[in-house]
């Protein structure tokens, strides 16, 4: 019997799950069969379980129902709207009680209130269709369920196996004890006399346990669609409680992600949703008035990008009025009004995940029911995603998620304290430091010690000193400090005795005795069989001062404020020490790491110079010669796309560039030249690295404006296309405002083909070096002579 | 109603643990210490692809943690979803108890009331029934 129910409730679940959707198109097209025979075929199959179930409320509700649903296809009463409602919230309370099953709630019973409430609507047509009625009303009914059973049956019918979720988690265990095994085994191997039998078994032993490997962690994806069936009813309901009208598309819901994923998303996404409803569409009649159509869009589109999940929501509603926000978060007292005044607009939109801060006059009951939208901040970086805005005031508002794909697995960070090895999250990891870094200083107010990096002030905190063990007592050693960003509250400085390695590493849930003191995330099993403890990063913050941190985020905007006026200034770059010895500095943001690498994975063929690493050859740049010492720091330059690696003797400090940059005679390899500590320093154009640079004589013009077109992810264009640009005597703009005046209008790939045939002022760079017939006329986006030509070309045109 | 039990040695007194709960015994690998944490968990260690956590019995009854040495003997355990290593001395042997009944005139002292639910005789001996689950459920009195 236990088996039964079960199976009945898993059953009507998935039932509803997908029919969800499918009730949202009836209530738009009240009349179509093909709904109602989906809406009857439910509560018909949910009757006959019940009745021999013994579940006497269920059964009067799908009985009740399915009368009516039969009427409707028969023709006898018309579907409108109002019995679409009555009958959804049958279908509703069916739901609850199910639910209430597994639970064994109690659910107050409006049954007999909701099945009148219906069945309302059947007397109503039968007052005057009465007489055909009674004629055929059984037979109709009784034949229908018939037919409509072998129906039901070929419809669900899919080649799926139900597995329990214990098993496939058995099944898990297993594989990494296999993959233990393997490791052990190859360990083992490497000692005993070479056999080549035995090794070419165990290479063929290896790959097919990888593909199991792999073949298991699919089993765990599910489709994005199981997040996203329950949105437009959620939207539906939303709508008639606000007397708007909204359309929701949603795409890319075959892209899949980790089943607990799924579970994490739910709440922050049906927020933001809301949210988008209740603020962001205005009225039917707002929306006439400002020249839009009548009813709202919500838009709901799911990528993956490469080991990311791309989750973007956008409304075209009234979007974010930036001084309203201004008023409130100053009223709020979250910031000073001269504060406010100095943040930049990314950071003024960063407000809107400011605890205490509502966009909305009225706490209606659509945004008071869930959460504000710091707390979804904090839950989708508690996941290890990052959200952006896009704000377009008076058309709308695009929220982009980037998460990661899975929660089971991270990127981890290998740390020592004491004698131990320690894992934390790389994605709470800001920043390394070495502790004999100049820029670094341990300052102390009282006994609280704090970290000041680069005249950053952060709560400091040391390992041992938090996890109460011996230090190691070598003093000599250079410590490092990890500058760390929790989930919620800001930066701080941890300092631990040695980084080791990054590994991806599996996450296993801890013993609640172990949990219970909150500075462990989970623990680990990494390759080499040995335990491992994960730190979690808001724990520490915890543990090191509360009160300090508290301190530090009420300030917050004040200290960002400060840093942004000096980074006004310009960008990040990293000052150095090439390998022939001189200093020079390199901007940042194309840099994505700093590794050490052997000489002996560094070979040469036909001049070009590669590295081995990681199990993958990339290019070296700027080397001309095989060098002598043993090991040779490398800088991994990277656009995002391709990898490139370039040596350097040492690495000195990050400073800010100064606005003012001088520039040079040959700007494709020197971007400028500026002052650090009065001393001249060249700054590396990064643009030439990529694709292949030539000798190029800098162009002299009287600086005509160009106007990037670019997408939500710019780092391409403003970071490697707009300092080459700018370097070659054009000014650079992103300015949607200076698109109008712009001589020249560079696009990528994604702009579509009829915004480009009509102006002629579009010029497209294309990702691949290879043209296709799509995209004629463009120009390959490292042919710096290709684009230098191009652009001169319009820009004579159009003069 | 007879059942199995598991007669094992903890702190020179004997233990049952019902044979039902005991998945198996093992000798512990290299035991990883939990820094800032209770002291009834001696620490974690890998049985295979799994790890668990290594309680130490002997701390629940003497307040003297034990250092867990490479091979100690340890019952593994299902509590709550979780899975343990019990640290016992020895095993002595594992025998059927037709039923259970508790001395009714023995009460234990305080430090063995957080692990055993009564003394029971068999065979002349007589024996702790262990109670898993209040295992776990002191050291929030005993935490350090």
């Amino acid at each position: 019997m236990d088996d039964l129910l079960e199976e009945f409730i898993a059953e009507t679940r998935e039932t509803l799950e997908a029919l969800s959707g499918q009730l949202m198109q009836w209530e738009k097209s009240p009349d179509d069969l093909e709904l109602i025979d989906s809406a009857f075929r439910f509560v018909h199959t949910v009757k006959g379980s019940c009745g021999f179930l013994d579940l006497p409320r269920l059964m009067r509700l799908s009985h009740a129902a399915e009368d009516v649903l039969s009427a409707a296809r028969e023709g006898k009463i018309t579907a409108s709207a109002g019995l679409v409602t009555a009958t959804l919230e049958v279908i509703d309370q069916i739901s609850v009680l199910t639910e209430a099953l597994v639970t064994g709630d109690a659910v107050f019973d409006t049954d007999s209130q909701l099945i009148e409430n219906m069945l309302s609507y059947l007397e109503a047509s039968s007052i005057t269709l009465e007489e055909d009625i009674v004629s055929t009303d059984e037979d109709s009914i009784n034949t229908n369920t018939g037919s409509e059973e072998s129906k039901g049956v070929t419809a669900s019918y899919s080649r799926n196996v139900r597995v329990n979720l214990s098993t496939l988690d058995n099944l898990m265990n297993s594989v990494s004890d296999l993959v233990l095994a393997r490791n052990e085994m190859s360990r083992q191997l490497r000692h005993t006399a070479n056999d080549t039998n035995i090794s070419q078994s165990f290479t063929r032993l290896s790959t097919s346990v990888a593909e199991i490997r792999d073949a298991i962690g699919v089993l765990r994806m599910q489709n994005i669609d199981r997040l996203f069936a329950g949105l437009p009813r959620l939207l539906r309901d939303t709508c008639l409680e606000l007397g708007k009208r909204i359309e929701l598309a949603i795409e890319g819901g075959e892209v899949e992600i980790d089943r607990e994923m799924v579970e994490a998303l739910r709440d922050p996404l049906v927020h933001i949703l809301r949210n988008a409803a209740d603020h962001g569409i205005e009225l039917p009649d707002e929306r006439v008035a400002v020249g839009k159509e009548p009813s709202g869009l919500i838009s709901i589109a799911a990528r993956q990008s490469g080991n990311q999940i791309l989750l973007e929501i956008s409304d075209d509603g009234r979007g974010i009025n930036l001084s309203k926000l201004g008023d409130r978060a100053i009223r709020n007292k979250l910031v000073t009004e001269t504060e406010w005044q100095r943040l930049s607009d990314k950071d003024k939109y960063a407000m809107i995940f400011s605890p205490g801060l509502s966009t909305t006059d009225s706490v209606s009951s659509i945004s008071g029911r869930g959460v504000g939208m710091d707390v979804v901040n904090t839950n989708i970086r508690r996941i290890g995603g990052s959200i952006d805005i896009q704000n377009n005031e008076g058309s709308g508002l695009k929220i982009t998620l980037r998460l990661p794909l899975t929660l089971s697995i991270i990127s981890g960070l290998f740390i020592t304290a004491g004698d131990t090895v320690y894992g934390i999250s790389r994605n709470s990891v800001v920043e390394l430091i070495a502790s004999s870094n100049p820029n670094v200083s341990i300052e102390h107010v009282g006994t609280t010690p704090i970290a000041c990096i680069r005249g950053v002030k952060m709560p400091y905190g040391k390992i041992e000193t938090i996890l109460n063990v011996a230090c190691n007592e070598n003093s000599d050693v250079i410590r490092t400090y990890i500058v760390m960003r929790p989930a919620v509250g800001p930066d701080y400085v941890l300092d631990v005795e040695k980084v080791l390695d990054t590994e991806e590493l599996v996450v296993k849930p801890g013993a609640p005795l172990v949990m219970n003191n909150g500075l462990y995330s989970g623990i680990s099993l990494p390759d080499t069989g040995k335990p491992m403890l994960l730190l979690d990063a808001s724990g520490i913050a915890a543990k090191i001062d509360v009160s300090f941190a508290k301190h530090k985020t009420q300030n917050k905007p004040i200290s960002d404020a400060s840093e942004n006026e000096t980074n006004k200034t310009g960008a990040a770059a990293l000052l150095f020490i090439g390998i022939d010895q001189i200093k020079r500095a390199i901007r940042l943001s194309s840099i994505e790491r700093m590794e050490d690498i052997s000489v002996t994975d560094i070979s040469c063929s036909n001049g070009q110079y590669c590295v081995f690493t990681a199990g993958k050859l990339f290019d070296v740049v700027g080397l001309e010669d095989m060098p002598v010492a043993d090991r040779i720091k490398f800088l991994r330059l990277s656009d995002g796309e391709q990898v490139k690696y370039f040596p350097v003797a040492d690495v000195l400090d990050i400073f800010s560039l100064p606005k003012e940059i001088k520039s040079t005679a040959s700007p494709e390899i020197y971007e400028g030249l500026i002052l650090f500590d009065n001393e001249p320093i060249e700054l590396i154009n990064s643009f030439q690295f990529f694709g292949n640079s030539q000798n190029i004589s800098s162009l002299n013009m009287d600086k005509p404006m160009l106007f990037v077109e670019c997408s939500v992810d710019d780092h391409w264009e403003r970071h490697f296309l707009a300092p080459m640009l700018m370097a070659s005597g054009y000014d650079v703009s992103f300015d949607v405002t200076d698109k109008a005046s712009a001589a020249v209008i560079l696009c990528s790939d994604g702009t579509p083909s009829n915004m480009r045939d009509t102006d002629s002022r579009f010029l497209q760079l294309r990702s691949s070096a290879m043209a296709s017939i799509s995209s004629s006329g463009s120009v390959y986006r490292y042919d710096r002579v290709g684009i230098m030509t191009a652009m001169a070309a319009k820009i004579s045109r159009s003069m | 109603m007879s059942a199995l039990y598991l007669i094992a040695n903890i702190s020179g007194s004997a233990v049952a643990i019902d044979s039902s709960r005991v998945e198996s015994v093992v000798r512990t690998g290299e035991v990883l210490k939990v820094p800032n944490c209770s002291n009834l968990v001696a620490g974690l260690f890998a049985l295979r692809s799994r790890v668990l956590t290594l309680l130490d019995s002997q701390f629940l009854i003497t307040g003297e943690p034990k250092t867990p040495e490479l091979g100690s003997l340890a019952v593994v355990v299902d509590i709550d979803g979780h899975t343990y290593g019990l640290l016992v001395d020895s095993i002595d042997d594992a025998v059927m108890i037709e039923d259970i009944n508790y001395l009714p005139n023995i009460s234990l002292d305080t430090n063995w009331q957080n692990i055993a639910k009564g003394v029971v005789c068999h065979e002349d001996r007589m024996l702790m029934m262990v109670d898993l689950e209040r295992l776990i459920s002191t050291p929030e009195l005993l935490a350090a």
